[in-house]
């Protein structure tokens, strides 16, 4: 089921990877399009969440909603989906953001029933 | 400040407090855990014939285990250490700050939240009293990975810790998992930091 979720995400045009990992940086589920290292994927997913989140509490914002990190080849996307778990969602330059970002919100619920 | 300080120890601890600051503890969780696994890679495979086998290098101090923790002491299937291996580090750190820093706390605590790593490895789950444990009990589990008794694997399940203040730790779960009575995990703790327990499974 969680990795039909994430499929979906693989259907969206210049997405190359969608993936589930724990906030301890372990992997739970993953798809890509290509060569992928999820494991070094999902360990700095887990760095960058934390520093987020932490950096959002030291300036008073929050909790963390997503987290978008932009580059001349592409995008990562991360979103929290529980004390415990993020999505990540790794792009190349064609894909249209503000759609990825979207289907992320819209998929968190059922991404979370899913694991 | 008697005595000389042990700064790679100092600036490790250092480190790992400054990550748990910026990063959060399931971060470094995670990254204490993974640098054990991979750790324990490096380790040769041994094969022992028996449990008596494998307890005579135990006190050989040829042990894979015994060389990450020092000499365990057998009760059975049970193994409690009469010391924790990090005390020296613990000690260290002490001698130039009066305790260690509050992000430790958090650390352990993080540690012993369910989690699937620790569910797989039979660690955590409130056996843990301190921040040294996930890198502790991680290698000693994923270490165990790479050691056979009469042709089985061993697996090892962290019972219980305790801390330098005499704080008592007994995972409720690996203990009922494991099958032992706590009783007897509290009653070892007495007189030991650390209780796990060992089983063999079919490879």
């Amino acid at each position: 089921m969680l990795k039909r979720i994430l499929q979906d995400f693989l259907r969206e045009e210049g997405v190359v990877m969608a993936g589930v990992v724990g906030k301890d940086g372990f992997a739970i589920e993953y798809v890509s399009n290509g060569d992928v290292d999820i494991e070094a994927v999902a360990a700095m997913t887990a760095a960058t969440i934390g520093t987020a989140e932490r950096a959002g509490k030291e300036v008073g914002r929050g909790e963390t909603n997503q987290v978008i990190m932009e580059y001349k080849g592409g995008n990562i996307l991360i979103a929290p989906l529980s004390d415990e778990e993020v999505v990540v969602v790794v792009t190349d330059g064609t894909a249209n953001l503000g759609k990825i970002r979207y289907e992320i919100k819209k998929n968190r619920e059922k991404i979370k029933s899913a694991l | 400040m008697g005595e000389i300080l042990d700064i790679g120890r100092l600036a490790f601890l250092e480190m790992v407090r400054d990550s748990i600051r910026t990063s959060g503890a399931a971060a470094v969780k995670g990254q204490l855990i993974r640098r054990a696994l991979r750790l324990s890679e490096e380790i040769p495979e041994v094969e022992y014939k028996d449990m008596d086998e494998y307890e005579e290098a135990v006190k050989a101090k040829e042990n894979p285990i015994t060389k990450i923790e020092g000499v365990a002491i057998r009760e059975g299937n049970l193994f409690y250490l009469p010391a924790c291996p990090f005390a020296p580090t613990i000690k260290n750190y002490k001698q130039l700050l009066s305790k260690l820093p509050e992000e430790f706390s958090e650390l352990a605590e993080e540690f012993n939240k369910p989690s699937r790593i620790t569910e797989e490895l039979k660690i955590g789950h409130g056996s843990g009293v301190s921040a040294f444990c996930p890198i502790h009990q991680s290698l000693r589990a994923a270490v165990g990975r790479r050691i056979k008794v009469g042709g089985k694997r061993i697996k090892i399940y962290q019972l219980g810790c305790k801390s330098a203040n005499g704080n008592k730790a007994i995972s409720d779960k690996l203990v009922s998992e494991f099958g032992v009575d706590r009783e007897v995990v509290d009653k070892i703790l007495d007189k030991a930091m650390c209780v796990y327990g060992i089983k063999l499974e079919e490879v």
